[in-house]
């Protein structure tokens, strides 16, 4: 669950390559993670369309994040899913 | 010129404010003999209302047929099928920053916007376990080339229902 953006201090709204603070809320058994963990991440997929200059949108099914930590290295080693383009010119792979 | 048949022909915009003038003028004044002098003056004042405006006048005309030309551009240069919905369709879509692959997009047609060079439609796909909708402008020079793989028979032009039924690796 997100808890805050990342950015401008009363930012609201956080969107595709955005990093946020987030508390694990359930967790699958044997993993490094604990519930109720606070941690950054950054997001990778939104329901909400990402707009391109092209004009090309992009929409997924789900809101997903990836684990990152302080200084924007990622935490696990692999990932799944597709990433948009968008996240490989910020500066996550 | 057929222009000058009609006899002081104005500019369409301003006949409309011509009348508005004279009649909130009349309406200001209640007396019965300065009454008839602003109705005399009001029928000097506007012109003969035209029903027809001059269609080459018109900037929406001019827009369509600039669309159409554009369109007609696009068409003459690459061959572009006819998308509906449900169609399967397969895309060679270009990244325009690295310029070097061309990215082939596979899915399901589940809508199509018809707005002259800016057609757009809607593709639905699974990509990786998450469903994915893009939407393309038909009209794109980032589509290399469109190739219609499957026909599927729906009954309906905009088939959002796909949302709640193609859940399948959730």
């Amino acid at each position: 669950m997100c808890i805050r953006v990342i950015g401008a201090s009363n930012r609201r709204y956080a969107h595709i390559g955005d990093v946020i603070v987030v508390v694990i809320k359930e967790t699958i058994p044997n993993t490094p993670l604990k519930r109720s963990e606070v941690i950054r991440a950054v997001i990778v997929h939104t329901r909400k369309e990402l707009k391109r200059d092209n004009m090309m949108i992009i929409r997924y099914d789900d809101n997903a994040v990836v684990v990152i930590d302080q200084e924007g290295n990622l935490k696990g080693t692999q990932i799944f899913g597709a990433i948009a383009r968008e996240l490989r010119t910020s500066r996550f792979i | 010129m057929s222009r000058d048949s009609s006899g002081g022909f104005p500019v369409p915009g301003l006949s409309p404010l011509a009348g508005m003038v004279s009649t909130s003028s009349s309406r200001c004044m209640t007396t019965a003999a300065s009454t008839t002098m602003d109705s005399s003056e009001s029928v000097t004042d506007v012109p003969p209302r035209i029903k027809f405006k001059r269609l080459d006048k018109t900037a929406k005309h001019i827009m369509q047929i600039l669309d159409k030309e554009a369109v007609e551009e696009v068409k003459g240069q690459r061959e572009i099928p006819d998308i509906k919905p449900g169609y399967i369709v397969q895309l060679k879509v270009e990244v325009p920053e690295n310029k070097q692959r061309v990215s082939t997009v596979k899915g399901i047609v589940i809508a199509r916007r018809n707005a002259g060079l800016n057609n757009t439609f809607r593709i639905r796909r699974m990509v990786a376990g998450v469903g994915v909708e893009s939407l393309f402008p038909l009209y794109s020079p980032n589509i290399k080339e469109i190739k219609v793989v499957d026909k599927k028979k729906v009954r309906r032009a905009k088939l959002y229902y796909l949302r709640n039924k193609m859940n399948a690796l959730r």
